[in-house]
């Protein structure tokens, strides 16, 4: 099992904590501004996928010929759309990381006890409209309640 | 652990030093490139052989535009192996472009976490899985109620 992210970082002296907080801020601005135009990329090809399926849902009611060229667009575009998709979630995993090490180190210099909802909060806004969209879906449900669970075990460890 | 990223070619990347990191760019962008024209020209052929068909068939020379229609389905099956080879390129080519961004991680980090995370086409094993996929994802002819 990996060492608690919570313990590690409470480890570390105060200097290498600004340190590392100030590298993850850096890179969780650099990750959200590409994740921003990956996200535009997605809705401008969603849009081009949705005004086809329309053309060709109208063309097929007096040309099925006309339909069949519009829908071999569409299958190019929708290669797309997934490529799109799919790059996005990496983008997204690299942002989340970042943003939650620069919330767990910001609590960890505070002295704050690690507050599950808030990292609960953090990934729900973070991955909720990225299920519905994804062929294979992204679900990343899962890791808060397991970090939960390893940062409770560590602090109620602690405790007793 | 996701497939894309057990994949010796794509963890030695980042350890690569910069001009052989350029250097591998530019190799995939040409690819993606040629691929690029390649997918264009069928999807024209393509859509030239539909509008040909639907302008035969308004003339009534059914005969006529059924060959048109053989040969748009030939464009669509020759097209088939360069859409598949066009994406597995153009996600080698965006990976790459997301690992050279500075701060950069692998998915193994949030893997330590939970291990079951699904990374879309990148989760994807073997090309003949792509494929698969592809086929199955890929088919607005069926989306659109008609047979091909």
């Amino acid at each position: 099992m990996a060492k608690p992210i919570y313990d590690r970082l409470a480890k570390l002296s105060k200097r290498k904590q600004d340190a590392l907080e100030y590298d993850h801020q850096q890179h969780l601005t650099r990750f959200s501004n590409a994740k921003e135009g990956k996200v535009s990329e997605v809705q401008s090809l969603d849009k081009k996928l949705g005004k086809l399926r329309s053309k060709a849902s109208k063309e097929l009611e007096t040309s099925v010929p006309r339909a069949l060229g519009t829908a071999m667009e569409m299958r190019h575009v929708k290669a797309d759309l997934l490529i799109a998709q799919s790059v996005l979630t990496v983008l997204r995993s690299n942002q989340f990381y970042h943003r939650l090490m620069v919330m767990l180190i910001q609590d960890v210099k505070a002295g704050v006890e690690y507050d599950p909802s808030r990292v609960d909060n953090l990934a729900s806004s973070e991955f909720s409209e990225l299920v519905e969209g994804s062929i294979l879906s992204t679900n990343l449900d899962g890791i808060l309640g397991d970090l939960r669970a390893e940062l409770d075990g560590h602090i109620g460890g602690n405790e007793s | 652990m996701i497939s894309w990223f057990n994949r010796s070619r794509i963890r030695s990347y980042v350890k690569l030093s910069t001009r052989k990191q350029n250097k591998m760019k530019q190799e995939i962008d040409q690819r993606h490139a040629e691929q690029r024209s390649i997918l264009d020209s069928r999807l024209a052929n393509a859509r030239d052989c539909a509008r040909k068909a639907d302008r035969l068939q308004t003339r009534g020379k059914d005969e006529k535009a059924k060959e048109e229609i053989n040969s748009f389905k030939l464009e669509l099956a020759s097209s088939q192996p360069v859409l598949n080879a066009y994406v597995s390129t153009t996600l080698e080519k965006q990976l790459l472009e997301v690992m050279s961004m500075e701060g950069f991680e692998f998915p193994d980090v949030l893997n330590d976490l939970r291990d079951d995370i699904d990374y879309g086409l990148f989760s994807v094993n073997a090309t003949n899985e792509l494929e698969t996929l592809l086929s199955a994802e890929i088919n607005p002819f069926e989306e659109l109620g008609i047979e091909i």
